[in-house]
Order: C-alpha cells, then structure tokens, then sequence
C-alpha cells in the first residue's frame, strides 16, 4: 500500500513537481504545540496556488483513509494567501507580495528575537481598561 | 461612563485590537466598538466574526478571547480581544503579540492565518 502522507519528505517532492518557488519547510520545536512542520510556499500566480492546493488535497484524500479528520482549504476567496491545516503539518501558499509582508518564516524561526514584534513592542492597556479580579 | 464586567461581546462592547495594524493602533477618541456580530445569536465568542467601528471606518474582526468565562479547561482574558481581518479573510496585521487560544484551531472558520501570525499560544 502507498505510504501515508505524513512524510514531510513526500510533500516537498510534490511541491517540486509542481514547479512551487521558495519551498520553506520550518520544524517547529515541540514547545510551541502547533504542529511539528510549517510549510511556506510561492506560487507565480492565484492559478497557480489554487493548483497547487487543490492538488495536495487530493493526493492526501486519496492516501490517507480513517485518523485523520477531513482538511479544508482556508483563504479560497482571497488572491494572494491560502492555507491547509493538516494536523501535523501546516501549509500556507502565498504570492511573493503577501509572502514579504508576512514574513512568517522570520517569525517562526526568529521566535523572540523577530524584529516586527520589536517594533511593535510599545504597547500599554486601554484607559478603560479595569482589572476585574472575579 | 464604564459599565460593569462585559459578558461576551455584543454590539456596542468596546474591544481591544491586539495586532500591529496601523488602523488598530493609531490612537483616537473613541474606542473600537463592535457593531455588529455575524453569528445567530447576537453574541459572540470566542472565533466569532464581528464588524468593528474603527476610526470612522467599519472594518471585520475575529475575537479571539473575551472576559467571560468559556467552557472548562478554556482561557478566559482580562480584555476582549480581537485581531482585525479583511473581507476576504486575510489578517490585516502582521504580528500578534497576546497569547490566542487553541481552541481556534478546533473551530470551523478561517483560523490558520491568524495563528500563523500569532507568536504565543494558551
């Protein structure tokens, strides 16, 4: 039988079939308990990234059967950033614009020491904040 | 005038915008207030999608923690926050510095993008 999709190594080599730019696969340390794999991928056109979603949902539908609950593809509306949240891995596609303003590889590598967070550190309470120890 | 504990958020609650946007830090004389929940109920919860009166301009919204007490074993936050979303569901900032709760990933919705851009999580 086909070997499940969990192997991160059989979704890069799907997503260089599919001529996918800048393929970014970040580990993400078991601390942060989101997923074990982040996935960042470029695509040349919304064609493209709809493509290529659509076609990582079908080669995981068709492999994997029972465990795992259906994934949905997020972002169908927008142009430039789609998402598929497979439990273990998550991947996001994005056009090279979007992929610049995120920077989310900066963030999930950089942890703390990202320099958008920095800059966006002075934050204080709203004046109408009251602390309400119920 | 302050009223008392907010229960949820419903129209006309104040809330808090906890990403970096321009429109949600920018400060202005009026709070950000929601006007408006798309849910059936008029109140929303945690994940609900709201439209926020921001600066004048009418803008959606994700919640993503309130003062009222959730379900057991779910965080319950000091402020009611929320993390402001286009139409089309992409975040509108790109960093969030307060802690966003799991329970979003459960949730039927557009979550993955605002989790992506969240640093810490409850």
């Amino acid at each position: 039988t086909a070997p499940p999709k969990f192997n991160i190594d059989c979704v890069v080599d799907l997503l260089r079939q599919e001529n996918a730019k800048d393929i970014c696969v970040i580990q993400v340390p078991p601390e942060i308990k989101y997923c074990d794999y982040f996935i960042v991928v470029s695509g040349s056109s919304t064609r493209h990234l709809h493509a290529m979603a659509h076609y990582m949902l079908k080669v995981y539908k068709h492999q994997k059967e029972e465990s795992d609950p259906h994934t949905r593809i997020e972002g169908k509306e927008t142009d430039d950033w789609l998402c598929i949240d497979f439990g273990g891995i998550v991947m996001h596609f994005m056009l090279p614009e979007a992929r610049e303003t995120y920077e989310l590889e900066k963030l999930w590598t950089l942890g703390s020491y990202d320099d958008q967070l920095a800059q966006m550190t002075p934050q204080s309470l709203p004046e109408d904040f009251i602390l309400d120890l119920t | 005038s302050i009223s008392g504990t907010c229960q949820a958020i419903q129209k006309l609650t104040r809330v808090r915008v906890v990403d970096n946007s321009a429109l949600g830090n920018t400060p202005y004389h009026r709070p950000p207030k929601c006007i408006h929940v798309y849910n059936k109920t008029g109140v929303g919860k945690v994940g609900d999608k709201i439209l926020l009166a921001i600066k004048g301009e009418k803008k959606k919204a994700l919640i993503v923690g309130h003062k009222m007490p959730g379900p057991h074993m779910t965080p319950r936050f000091d402020s009611n926050n929320v993390v402001l979303i286009e139409d089309n569901g992409n975040p509108i900032g790109t960093r969030i510095r307060t802690p966003i709760p799991y329970i979003l990933r459960r949730r039927e919705g557009e979550f993955s993008k605002v989790l992506a851009i969240a640093r810490n999580f409850v």
